[in-house]
């Protein structure tokens, strides 16, 4: 591993004050009672180790993007065709992440083979990947809807992080594992020995603090073998009230829609987010719906993040366990539950079919 | 407050006779509550009745019309419930309604705005006061008062409106310790310029999650919004603030008159806006004018749901 640096407590300003001079860096303050990252203004005072309300998934996959521009011509060739023409419109901005939380910043690399992969790159979100700078702070304080460490993370993961900051006595201890890292932080100081130990010392007592997690290895593998247990699914599903609250906030949802908003002869076509628990996601043309309830499409939902997902993309689930989806939930349903409930009842139909094959 | 073990018998005894009664469980700490669909004894042991009971269960009636279900309202959850019966958008014969008198709930988010409510061990609770111990040994003492959403500052129904059950004794309706419009009171002293910064500022945080429409109790159309529907193309999926204020806005006309002033699209917004704002204000317009409280009379027309030649409060023809 590289050198690691230290980033003094009241030079976090100045230091992102001289970034934002080569980049957007965005960063999360205080509205009303909401964290929210935010174009980084020095007058505002960040908010740091306390997790966001939405992910920073938005700067690599944004809630809204422009994908191009188009206008037809006023008048018809001598064939009676009309010439469309389109304007591409592609992400224009290098842009530093201050401040996720390594959940958050874990999640983007969820998003990764979805839209980067051998069949298929989505030029968009690779431009957006490629210009984006992503520091994560350490987390001292996982809450009670935490539980990165059931699915693969911990609260000093740095996958998905280009900078790993450790908050210890006076300022951070500054890890790059990446190259764009590796660069930003090269003006820091080098960090002594005794502050390397102190890293340590608080991300071992943050490890230290949680439970043991339940094993879900054999999630993937077992989960689909309740697919039509629809009583199942109603009863783990009763409280959703599916709005979309639970896959907006969601780092790892990346789930959209295409529409053309259109003005007259020229409009633009836009990408935007769509929820898997909206009624309309899945509607067809005809009108038939194959997901026609919340408890089919609550099913999706679970099934995808950790069986679909993990089989397609080398077994990894399609969550970081940062909570976000039972904290923010109006009714307070706990995707915990519901993944523990659904093992408990698939593994049960498998031993069933032991028993019955033997 | 009723006892927890009466409000357990009534369940009990409704329980044979429907698909399940929907009451509240405690969520994933002690200061927060989460529904609870009681279907056997082992769901009904799970069953809490206290001052974190916050969500008005009415939203769900109507996603399960046509079973006969059973439903724990408090006073002002009633009003919903009622609503709902003027609208017959719901069956008397399939509701089921045990109603509790309340002395009051406490909100997340008044108490998340005193310090990040997300590390709970447990709370106690004694008269007024409310003591929460967080995981990192620290202790908050709150006065429920200071932490009660406004509409029970201004809670005029504590007591059910409609039930077939009623759990204890019928308390006392107090003086309510604020006006339920006073928020916007405070708020129209303000320059036409302020609050729309207001707006603008509270609106940009809004993800067009949809948690707000999908928690009211009398958002019906759901399956069909106008903010999804492609034809007509009634609205844009960008995500700036026109749209989600536009988005408010027709949500705001569709609940005058209708709106049960519940707050559980506030409650349930994951960003902290006020939108019970642009509800109450058309909730004071239609007490102004129409001298009307949604919910209060199972037997009356909403307001705008009907037509008078001639409306007493509204003096046409003097101008």
């Amino acid at each position: 591993m590289s050198q690691a640096r230290f980033l003094p407590y009241d030079a976090v300003t100045d230091w992102l004050r001289k970034i934002a001079e080569t980049m957007r860096v965005t960063a999360p303050v205080r509205e009303g009672n909401s964290v929210v990252f935010r174009d980084f203004d020095p007058e505002e005072p960040l908010v740091l180790g306390h997790q966001s309300a939405a992910s920073p998934k938005s700067v690599v996959f944004p809630q809204l993007e422009y994908l191009f521009r188009y206008k037809t011509d006023r008048t018809a060739d001598e064939n009676g065709v009309r010439q469309i023409t389109l304007e591409p419109i592609y992400p224009d901005e290098d842009v530093f992440v201050f401040g996720a939380n390594p959940c958050g910043a874990r999640g983007l690399t969820t998003l990764d083979p979805v839209f980067i992969n051998d069949e298929y790159v989505d030029p968009y979100y690779k431009a957006r990947r490629e210009r984006s700078i992503i520091a994560s702070i350490v987390c001292t304080l996982p809450g009670d809807a935490c539980f990165c460490h059931w699915v693969g993370g911990n609260p000093n993961d740095p996958v998905g992080s280009d900078l790993v900051l450790t908050p210890i006595e006076g300022g951070y201890l500054v890890r790059a594992h990446s190259e764009k890292g590796e660069k930003l932080a090269a003006g820091l100081d080098k960090a002594d020995a005794r502050e390397e130990q102190a890293a340590q010392q608080v991300e071992d007592a943050v490890l230290a603090t949680l439970d043991p997690p339940p094993d879900l290895t054999d999630c993937p593998d077992v989960m689909e073998n309740v697919f039509d247990d629809m009583e199942l699914w109603e009863q783990v599903s009763d409280k959703c009230i599916y709005c979309g609250a639970c896959t907006y906030y969601c780092p790892t949802c990346y789930c959209f829609n295409i529409t053309d908003e259109a003005s007259g002869i020229a409009g633009e076509r836009i990408r935007s987010w769509d929820s898997c628990m909206f009624p309309t996601y899945t509607r067809e043309a005809s009108g038939h719906n194959p997901r026609p309830t919340k408890a089919h499409r609550f099913r999706n939902r679970i099934l995808h993040k950790f069986s679909y997902y993990p089989k397609l993309y080398n077994r990894v689930f399609s969550c970081t366990g940062c909570g976000r989806c039972i904290r923010m939930c109006p009714t307070t349903v706990d995707i915990r539950d519901a993944v523990l409930r659904v093992k408990e009842a698939a593994t049960k139909d498998e031993s069933a079919k032991e028993v019955s094959d033997g | 407050m009723a006892e927890l073990n009466e409000l357990r018998e009534a369940v009990a005894k409704v329980l044979p006779d429907v698909k399940h009664v929907i009451g509240w469980q405690r969520g994933y700490h002690a200061v927060r509550s989460s529904p609870l669909f009681i279907r056997n004894q082992e769901d009904l042991d799970k069953l809490i009745w206290d001052r974190t009971c916050y969500q008005n269960l009415a939203s769900y009636l109507t996603s399960t019309r046509g079973e006969r279900v059973g439903i724990i309202v408090k006073g002002c959850d009633s009003r919903s419930v009622n609503q709902l019966l003027q609208e017959q958008l719901i069956n008397r014969e399939d509701v089921v309604v045990i109603g509790v008198p309340c002395t009051g709930v406490i909100s997340l988010d008044k108490i998340r705005a005193k310090f990040p409510i997300n590390r709970v061990k447990d709370m106690q609770v004694e008269g007024d006061e409310l003591t929460i111990a967080t995981r990192d040994g620290e202790e908050h003492k709150l006065n429920r008062w200071d932490v009660a959403p406004d509409k029970c500052l201004a809670c005029k129904y504590p007591n059910p409106l409609i039930f077939d059950t009623h759990v204890g004794e019928p308390i006392e309706t107090w003086e309510p310790k604020q006006g339920l419009y006073a928020r916007d009171e405070e708020f129209d002293q303000k320059s036409l310029d302020e609050r729309f910064e207001f707006w603008r500022r509270e609106m940009s945080r809004c993800i067009r999650c949809y948690a707000c429409r999908n928690a009211c109790p009398m958002c019906v159309c759901r399956d069909h919004c106008i903010a999804e529907s492609r034809q007509p193309h009634y609205q844009s999926q960008e995500a700036d603030v026109r749209e989600k204020f536009f988005f408010q806005l027709i949500h705001a006309m569709h609940l005058a008159g209708r709106c049960t002033e519940c707050g559980e699209c506030e409650r349930a917004c994951p960003m902290d806006i006020p939108v019970l704002l642009f509800k109450t204000r058309m909730g004071k317009v239609v007490k102004d004018l129409f001298d009307y409280e949604a919910g209060v009379d199972q037997t009356a027309v909403p307001p705008l749901l009907t037509f008078q030649a001639e409306e007493s409060n509204i003096e046409e023809k003097e101008w």
